[in-house]
C-alpha cells in the first residue's frame, strides 16, 4: 500500500465529515455564479436594452455574493481542517514530514473544492436559466436572453480560485506552525474559561452548581463563538433591515413618480420639433379612449444651463404666487427633498444675461450683458421634466423675460402640460402619441429620444418593474445572507461533534438519561442559534426605524415588517433546534461510533 | 556514545497564568541496547518526558542527543525523517487512526517511508503474530477493546524495527499473561536487534523486564539499578 492509497482511503472514509465543507463551497459559488450570469450578460448591462435603473440593482447583491464567497470558502476549509487535525498529528508523530502533510491537506482540500466548483457550475447553469425565466416571466424584462454564460464560468472560477488558494495557504501555515503535541490534543482541547465565567461562579455559586454542565458547554470555545455570534447577528440583522427596506421601497419609488410628475403628460415644442397642437394630441389619444381634462401652455426660454420662465405666467398657470422684482431671479429647485436622495441646493447668486437694450442707439453692439441678482430660491416641483428642458430653472421678472425673447442667443419653446382623465389606463394612448411625435418630427427613433413626451404612466411602469426586480434580487440576497449566518453556526457545531461524542459517552457512563442529555443539547443549540437572532432583532429594530423614518417616512411600517420577519425566523429556528438537537444526540451517541 | 542522552531538560506548562514545572533540570542517559523503565507517580511527568525526548514536543531548555546527534540541530523535515526511521512510539492514548483498519494502522510508518509492498506484507504478518492480533487485521479501530488497541499501537511502534522505542504504559491495559508475552517479545527483540527501549510503566513486574529503572520525582530522575 502506498501513501497515496492510504490518503485516498482516509479521504473516502472522511468524506461524510467533509460534506459541510463541500456544501459551503458549493452554495457560495452557485449563488455567486447566478449573479455572475447576469452581470456578465452584455445585453443586460447595456443601457439601450435594459433600463440602467434596473441593471444597477444587480451590483450590490453581486458584491455581497462575492464577499460571501471569499469569506465562506476559507471558513469551511478551516472546519475541514479541524476534522483532520488529529489524523495529521498522528502521522506527523510517526515521522511524516510537514511538507507531505501540507501537500496532503492541500490536495484534499483543493480536490474537494474543485469538485464543489464543478457541481456548482452544473447546478448554477440550470439555476440561472430558471433565474432568467423568472426575471422575464414575472417581472417582464423580456429583452433579456439566456445563453451559455462563458464569462460567468471564468469570473466565478477566478474568484473561487483566489478564495481556495488563500484558504489552502492559510491552513498550511497553521499545520506548519503547530506543534505535534497540540495537533494530537486538538480534539480534546477546550478553551480556557474566561474571567466572566469565574466571576459568575464566584457571585452565583448556587446557579453555577445547578447549571454547571450547560454553562460549561456554552463557554467552551467562547472566543470563537462570540465572534461567530456577532458576525451572524450582523448578517441576520442586515436581512431584517432589507425586509423593512423592501416593505417601504416599492411604495416609496412609486410615490416619487407621482411627485416628479405633477402632470400626466408633458412635452415641449422647441427647435422646430414637437410642433403638435393640443388638438392633434387629443385626437390621437381619443382613439385609445384617453381624454384630456386639463391643458396648460407655458412659454419658456433656455440656454445650455437654464430654463427661464416669466413670473406672471408661472403664477397664473401653475398656481404660484411668486414676487420677483425686475433685475432679480428666483432659483427654482424641482426636487422632492424627502425622497431619500441628497440634493445640491446651492443658489446661483447672479447671472449675466445677454439682453438687447431697446434704449440703446443704433450702431452700438446689439448684445450687452445685463447682470441679474438672485432674490432667493424655492424647492417645488412645478412641471414634469423632459429631454428638451435644461436641468435647472430660473424664474425671471416679466420685463427681463421679455428682453430675452427677441434675442437669438436663447432658444424658445412652449411647454405643454396635460392632465388626463385616468392616467393609469393611458399606456396605449401615450405609446401611440410617442410614435405620432416621431413621425411628425421626421427623426430616427434614436434622435426622438431627445423629444419624447414625458408620461406619468411610462415612468410608473418603469419604476414598478425596477422595484420588482430589486425586490426579486433582494429576496435572493436575503436568502443568501440567512444561509451564510446559518452555516456559520452549523459549521462550528459540526466541528465540535467529536467533543460531543466523548461528552455524551461520559455522561452516559455516569448515568445521565437520554432525555436529560437531549435537554442539555437542546439548551446549547438554542443558545447557539437563537442568540444571534435576538441580537440581530435589537440591531435591526434600531437601524430600520431610523433609516425608514429618515428616508422613507415609513419607519413604523418598516419596523413592523422586520419584526414579523424576525418572529417567523424565530419560530423556524426554534423548531429547527428541536429537530437538530435530536439529530445531534443520535449522531454523537455512544455506541454509534462502532457502526461506522 | 549513548543511544539517548538528555541534558538538563526544563519543561513547564502554563495554564491560566499559573506555571506548572514538570521537568526540572532533568538529565538521563540510555546506552545502546539498553531497556530502561521509567516509573513515577501519576502526574509526575512521564508522558511529558517521553514527548520531549522523542521530539513530539520541545523542552523549554536543555538538549536531547540521539546517537550523539542533537535533536534541535535537525530541521523539521530532517527530524521527521529521522524519527520515522529511528523511533517507535507507543502513546498512552494509542493515537490510532479511526479511518483505517488495524493492518493499515500498523503499516502506516512503513507506508510513510515508501517501503515496498512485499516488505510491508512480511512485516505486517510478523507484527500481527507478535501482538497476537492476527484475526483483527481487517477490523476498524473503533471495534477494538482497549487492550487490543494497545497491542495495535505496540505493533505499529515495532514495525519499522526502530533503534529506539518510546513506550508510554504499553501494558497498562493488558492482563498479566498477555502483558508478559508482549514484554517477552520486546525483550527478545531487544536481545536480537539491540534496540534501546524507554518504557513508562506503573507495573513493577513489567519494570523487572528492564535492565534499569529510572524514578521520576520532583522533575528529576533517580537511578534504581536492579
Ligand atoms: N497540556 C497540559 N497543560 C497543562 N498541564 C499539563 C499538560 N499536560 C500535562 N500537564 C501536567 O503536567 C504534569 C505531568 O503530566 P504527564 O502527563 O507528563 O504525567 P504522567 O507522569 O504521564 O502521568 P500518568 O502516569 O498519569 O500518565 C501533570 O501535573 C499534568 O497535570
Ligand atoms: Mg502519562
Amino acid at each position: 500500500m502506498t501513501f497515496f492509497e492510504i490518503s485516498m482511503k482516509m479521504f473516502r472514509k472522511n468524506f461524510i465529515r467533509y460534506r459541510l465543507y463541500f456544501l459551503g463551497c458549493f452554495l457560495a459559488s452557485t449563488v455567486f455564479f447566478c449573479f455572475a450570469t447576469i452581470f456578465t450578460n452584455p445585453s443586460f448591462m447595456d443601457g439601450q436594452v435594459v433600463n440602467s435603473m434596473i441593471s444597477n440593482n444587480i451590483i450590490f447583491p453581486s458584491i455581497l455574493a462575492a464577499v460571501i464567497l471569499l469569506v465562506f470558502v476559507p471558513c469551511s476549509y478551516a472546519v475541514f481542517f479541524s476534522a483532520r487535525e488529529q489524523e495529521y498529528g498522528i502521522m506527523l508523530s510517526l515521522g511524516m514530514s510537514r511538507r507531505m502533510a501540507c501537500q496532503g491537506l492541500i490536495l484534499e482540500g483543493i480536490a474537494l473544492g474543485v469538485l464543489a466548483l464543478g457541481a456548482s457550475f452544473v447546478a448554477g447553469t440550470c439555476f440561472s436559466a430558471i433565474f432568467y425565466a423568472m426575471i422575464s416571466q414575472i417581472i417582464g424584462i423580456t429583452q433579456l436572453r439566456w445563453r451559455i454564460p462563458y464569462e460567468a464560468y471564468s469570473v466565478t472560477a477566478f474568484l473561487y480560485g483566489i478564495a481556495l488558494v488563500f484558504a489552502a495557504v492559510y491552513t498550511s501555515i497553521r499545520v506548519m506552525g503547530k506543534r505535534i503535541r497540540l495537533l494530537l490534543l486538538a480534539p480534546y482541547q477546550a478553551e480556557q474559561k474566561g474571567r466572566a465565567y469565574h466571576w459568575v461562579k464566584k457571585c452565583f455559586p448556587g446557579y453555577m452548581g445547578k447549571h454547571l454542565l450547560e454553562i460549561s458547554l456554552l463557554v467552551r470555545h467562547r472566543r470563537d463563538w462570540l465572534m461567530r455570534t456577532v458576525f451572524s447577528a450582523l448578517l441576520v440583522g442586515f436581512v431584517l433591515y432589507l425586509v423593512s427596506f423592501c416593505s417601504v421601497f416599492q411604495s416609496a419609488i412609486l410615490r416619487d413618480v407621482e411627485n416628479y410628475c405633477p402632470y400626466d403628460l408633458a412635452y415641449s415644442e422647441m427647435f422646430g420639433k414637437n410642433n403638435v397642437s393640443p388638438q392633434e394630441l387629443a385626437a390621437v389619444l381619443e382613439e385609445h379612449n384617453v381624454t384630456i381634462t386639463e391643458t396648460t401652455q407655458i412659454s419658456y426660454a433656455r440656454d445650455a444651463a437654464f430654463n427661464y420662465l416669466s413670473v406672471s405666467e408661472v403664477n397664473k398657470k401653475l398656481g404660484c404666487s411668486y414676487r420677483i422684482p425686475a433685475g432679480t431671479f428666483l432659483n427654482l429647485f424641482q426636487y422632492e427633498l424627502e425622497d431619500g436622495y441628497d440634493y445640491d441646493l446651492v443658489e446661483i447668486p447672479h447671472i449675466s444675461l445677454k439682453i438687447e437694450d431697446e434704449g440703446e442707439k443704433e450702431g452700438q453692439a446689439p448684445n450687452i450683458e445685463a447682470s441679474l441678482q438672485s432674490c432667493g430660491s424655492d424647492v417645488r416641483i412645478l412641471f414634469n421634466k423632459n429631454a428638451t428642458l435644461a436641468d435647472r430653472t430660473l424664474i425671471l421678472n416679466d420685463r427681463d423675460f421679455d428682453k430675452l425673447k427677441s434675442n437669438r442667443n436663447y432658444w424658445y419653446g412652449t411647454m405643454y402640460l396635460f392632465q388626463l382623465q385616468n392616467w393609469r389606463e393611458s399606456q396605449a394612448g401615450v405609446l401611440a402619441f410617442q410614435s405620432f411625435l416621431q413621425e411628425k418630427n421626421q427623426v430616427t427613433p434614436k434622435e426622438q429620444r431627445y423629444f419624447r413626451a414625458d408620461a406619468k404612466i411610462e415612468r410608473y411602469l418603469e419604476a414598478r418593474q425596477s422595484g420588482q426586480f430589486a425586490m426579486f434580487l433582494l429576496c435572493f440576497v436575503e436568502a443568501l445572507l440567512l444561509l451564510a449566518a446559518f452555516l456559520l453556526i452549523r459549521f462550528r457545531i459540526t466541528a465540535e461533534q467529536e467533543e460531543n461524542r466523548r461528552l455524551q459517552k461520559s455522561l452516559f457512563m455516569i448515568g445521565m438519561s437520554e432525555a436529560e442529555r437531549y435537554r442539555l443539547f437542546l439548551f446549547k443549540n438554542r443558545v447557539r442559534f437563537l442568540s444571534p437572532l435576538a441580537l440581530s432583532m435589537m440591531f435591526s429594530l434600531i437601524v430600520s426605524y431610523k433609516m425608514g423614518e429618515n428616508v422613507y417616512h415609513s419607519g413604523k411600517m418598516g419596523c413592523l415588517a422586520s419584526m414579523v420577519a424576525a418572529l417567523i425566523l424565530l419560530v423556524l429556528t426554534a423548531l429547527y433546534t428541536v429537530f437538530y438537537s435530536r439529530r445531534e444526540l443520535v449522531c454523537t451517541s455512544y455506541g454509534r461510533n462502532t457502526e461506522r | 556514545m549513548y543511544a539517548l542522552e538528555a541534558k538538563s531538560l526544563f519543561k513547564s506548562y502554563r495554564t491560566r497564568g499559573k506555571k506548572t514545572e514538570v521537568l526540572k533540570n532533568l538529565s538521563l542517559q540510555v546506552k545502546k541496547g539498553e531497556m530502561v523503565a521509567i516509573m513515577g507517580s501519576s502526574g509526575s511527568g512521564k508522558t511529558t518526558l517521553l514527548h520531549n525526548l522523542s521530539g513530539i514536543d520541545l523542552p523549554d531548555s536543555g538538549e536531547v542527543f540521539v546517537d550523539g546527534k542533537e535533536l534541535s540541530s535537525f530541521t523539521r523535515e530532517e527530524l521527521a525523517l529521522f524519527r520515522r526511521r529511528n523511533f517507535g512510539m507507543v502513546f498512552q492514548d494509542f493515537q490510532l487512526l479511526e479511518s483505517l483498519t488495524v493492518g493499515e494502522n500498523i503499516l502506516l510508518p512503513m507506508i510513510l517511508d515508501k517501503r515496498s509492498e512485499k516488505e510491508q506484507k512480511q512485516r505486517l504478518q510478523k507484527m500481527l503474530k507478535l501482538a497476537e492480533i492476527e484475526e483483527l487485521e481487517e477490523r476498524g479501530i473503533t471495534e477494538l477493546s482497549g487492550g487490543q488497541k494497545q497491542r495495535v499501537a505496540i505493533a505499529r511502534a515495532l514495525v519499522q524495527e526502530p533503534n529506539l522505542i518510546f513506550a508510554d504504559e504499553p501494558t497498562g491495559n493488558l492482563d498479566g499473561q498477555t502483558a508478559e508475552n508482549i514484554l517477552g517479545c520486546m525483550l527478545e527483540l531487544n536481545r536480537k536487534t539491540g534496540v534501546s527501549m524507554l518504557i513508562v510503566t506503573h507495573d513493577s513486574r513489567a519494570a523487572s523486564f528492564c535492565q534499569r529503572i529510572l524514578r521520576l520525582e520532583h522533575g528529576g530522575v533517580k537511578d534504581d539499578v536492579l
